[in-house]
């Protein structure tokens, strides 16, 4: 008995706490939308190290990743007034933006046109990549390459960036069934190509 | 088990139930690999610095789309004894110092059990006070008043961080506008190592985006001084028994500075400020080679060889950020704390003089050039009342390729107060397109006229002194301000500024029109230059008009 009182009272309080989170979070971006700008320093503190990583695992390169997190830190200050919480939670629209900053990136590079994300580059592109990190990945590479972009994203996405289906759902404007379906489907797939030491390796990455 | 091996496993038996009856060799692999995943080099500097820009545009709220515009190219003991004393433990680097200074004065008998001084001094502490509890900012101006002209106008330019002719080196900007140079005629060849500059007058244009200022109060911050620690220190140096007076009998004591020599080749001096709370490195003169001993010739000319031949050459300048590297690995030796400055940047207005130069064998190339890391307060990056970065500067030893010297190293403890800041945006861009807190002093005799164009502002802090007329007391505040950056990519005439600053207080907003009018330095005309030569004995000095202009 005595137990689950415990077990009730953490809960109450995990999810107080988390509330309170939410609620602050919420507080913050109404302040900055409402002309207080100099508060979107909490919201930096808080996810600038998810989005770096976030952009890292797309680009491969150290520079590349920080230019381009500073362009979406820039872009979600001013235009902060667009976001609206009834449409997704704030972290799904930083993430979105950061998505789409990767994407413009290559779409801008000539030589890069038709690629999304470092993972389409071939191997004698010109285009920058940590050579530790190329190296690292270059096992993992060949079979994420053999992925379609959809089936490559939410593997990134769920795995490394440890985003949930619902999160990945805001960002990707899709169903979370369909998504769910969609990893379970690419993950059977990179089960029958893939060694397990190799799989594993892939799972390991970033947790 | 570890929650990541745990949501691996998890995934890993969603999948494939089968893989369970191998769980322990699933583990050990998972453990050896997860030590192998990749780095994302996330830098904590860089996160720092991107949040300081980020701050400094979220102080502008920009109303339109964003118009196209050039922008300006864009850190044990004696071992960190910096680190520790603008860290948490500045009580036992005081310790430290002290055993350090005593034990190089040998006049001095010391126990060193005795050492340690409890002084309750945290690094980066900003406390909130009331709003407007500094009081009035602009008292400066209380100051200036009664006192002569040229005085007011001197500490009104020392806030600007030099300016006119003697920006050369660290300057604070400003242009030289000459009254009297319309009247120059010619100078002689050997002495023009500048040409004449033309009167010009400059007209600033705003051609950055609509905004409005993002807060009716902003914060003002003020650094503390820490007279209790100085007082306990005192007291304890007062222990020491110096052999020729007790300084136990003096009373209410306080130790103020504190130098430190370094006896070796290319030692330092260490100067330690105790009442601003600032320590500032240089070489130790004894113990630097002196190029300019070895010219000893008797004659002038023989001297004058001499010197050109040890001067720096332009081919001498190492990259840009060669510089930043020897003043990065001198902060990282020292194990200076650079968790609130900026990246270093070089200063090199000396190398505007230089290209408007003629006799490149006469200009000026300096040994030393300083490296400039700026301050971040509560986020916000300092600037001085120019608008250049204000903060930590490395001097780099071009010659030796070593520092020479570390300025404005700071304990950071601040007090904050809100004051009322100026919101009408066009106020505030006729406020920069009329020069800035500093005005350009405009020349009736001007030759010719020269836009300049102002870029979008950031929200900065600008470092104002306060003097307390009553204490006879000096502080420094950093009051919010707006930095107007300058987008010609070079100006015409000898104009050093690279932004227009406008300060967002009220009261020093009001106050900036009291500056108009006040002329920057001028360049002293070279027309009439007596040469005063060496008399024989039993004879007077006679002066040489010869290579006068008349």
């Amino acid at each position: 008995m005595g137990k689950m009182l415990l077990f009730y009272s953490l809960i109450v309080i995990y999810n107080r706490n988390y509330k309170m989170r939410i609620m602050e979070e919420t507080s913050i971006i109404q302040k900055c939308q409402s002309g207080k700008l100099n508060e979107f320093g909490l919201l930096y503190d808080k996810y600038i190290r998810k989005i770096y990583d976030f952009i890292y695992y797309r680009t491969h390169h150290k520079e590349t990743a920080e230019d381009l997190t500073s362009i979406c830190f820039t872009k979600a200050l001013t235009k902060i007034n667009n976001y609206n919480s009834e449409k997704g939670s704030f972290s799904s629209w930083l993430y979105r933006i950061a998505r789409n900053t990767v994407i413009d990136h290559y779409r801008t590079k000539k030589e890069a046109s038709n690629i999304e994300d470092a993972w389409d580059l071939s191997d004698n592109t010109d285009i920058e990549r940590d050579a530790d990190t190329k190296n690292k990945l270059a096992e993992v590479q060949k079979y994420l390459q053999k992925l379609n972009k959809e089936q490559r994203e939410i593997i990134i996405m769920r795995i490394w960036d440890g985003l949930s289906y619902k999160e990945i759902s805001d960002i990707t404007k899709k169903s979370e069934a369909s998504l769910k379906m969609l990893f379970s489907r690419t993950i059977t797939r990179l089960r029958q190509d893939m060694p397990i030491n190799t799989f594993i390796l892939l799972l390991t990455l970033k947790l | 088990m570890d929650n990541q091996i745990n949501k691996i496993l998890n995934d890993l038996y969603a999948i494939d139930p089968k893989l369970k009856s191998h769980e322990q060799e699933l583990i050990k692999i998972i453990n050896k690999l997860l030590i192998s995943r990749p780095d994302t080099k996330f830098d904590a500097s860089f996160a720092k610095n991107l949040r300081a820009d980020l701050i400094a545009q979220a102080g502008v709220v920009k109303n339109s789309a964003p118009l196209s515009f050039r922008r300006r190219g864009a850190g044990g003991e004696v071992r960190s004894i910096f680190k520790l004393m603008f860290t948490k433990n500045y009580a036992y680097a005081l310790g430290g110092l002290v055993i350090i200074v005593l034990l190089v004065a040998s006049v001095f008998v010391f126990n060193s059990r005795e050492g340690v001084i409890k002084l309750a001094f945290d690094s980066m502490e900003i406390s909130q006070l009331e709003n407007n509890a500094f009081g009035l900012l602009s008292s400066t101006q209380e100051l200036n008043e009664g006192l002569p002209r040229e005085t007011g106008a001197e500490i009104a330019r020392s806030q600007a961080g030099g300016g006119g002719i003697g920006s050369a080196g660290l300057g604070g900007g400003g242009a030289l506008a000459p009254s009297t140079l319309n009247d120059l005629s010619a100078t002689t060849k050997e002495m023009s190592i500048m040409p004449v500059p033309e009167a010009i007058n400059y007209n600033y244009i705003y051609k950055g985006e609509e905004f409005s200022v993002a807060s009716n109060k902003m914060a003002v911050y003020k650094q503390l001084k820490n007279q209790a620690a100085r007082q306990d220190l005192a007291k304890y140096i007062s222990q020491v028994k110096t052999g020729l007076v007790d300084l136990n009998k003096f009373n209410n004591t306080s130790i103020s500075n504190l130098n430190i020599t370094e006896d070796q080749e290319f030692g330092y001096n260490i100067y330690l400020d105790l009442i601003n709370n600032h320590i500032s490195v240089n070489m130790n003169w004894e113990k630097w080679p002196q190029p300019e001993a070895k010219c000893t010739g008797e004659t002038r000319e023989e001297l004058q060889k001499c010197y050109n031949e040890i001067r720096l050459k332009i081919t001498d300048i190492p990259e840009d950020d060669a510089i930043i590297k020897i003043a990065n690995s001198f902060i990282k030796e020292y194990g200076i704390n650079m968790e609130n400055y900026g990246p270093g940047r070089i200063n090199d207005y000396w190398r505007q003089n230089y290209e408007r130069t003629e006799n490149k064998e006469m200009a000026y190339v300096p040994d030393t050039i300083p490296v400039v890391y700026p301050l971040l307060i509560d986020g916000q990056i300092a600037h001085d009342q120019s608008g250049n970065a204000y903060g930590l500067s490395v001097n780099v030893n071009i010659r030796y390729k070593k520092a020479a010297g570390l300025y404005n190293l700071r304990a950071q403890s601040f007090t904050s107060s809100n004051y009322d800041v100026v919101t009408d945006s066009q106020a505030i861009v006729s406020y920069a397109e009329s020069g800035g807190l500093h005005k350009q002093w405009t020349n009736p005799n001007a030759t010719k006229t020269v836009d300049i164009e102002l870029g979008t502002p950031t929200l900065g802090l600008i470092m104002h002194y306060q003097y307390n007329q009553s204490k006879a007391e000096n502080y420094e505040l950093f009051v919010p301000a707006y930095i107007f950056p300058i987008l010609n990519e070079s100006v015409e005439g000898y104009f050093y500024q690279q932004s227009i600053v406008v300060p967002l207080v009220k009261e020093l907003f009001a106050q900036g029109d009291d500056h108009i009018g006040i002329p920057r330095p001028e360049p002293m005309p070279m027309d009439d230059v007596k040469i005063l030569e060496e008399s024989e004995p039993g004879k007077e000095a006679t002066v040489d008009s010869a290579e006068t202009n008349e």
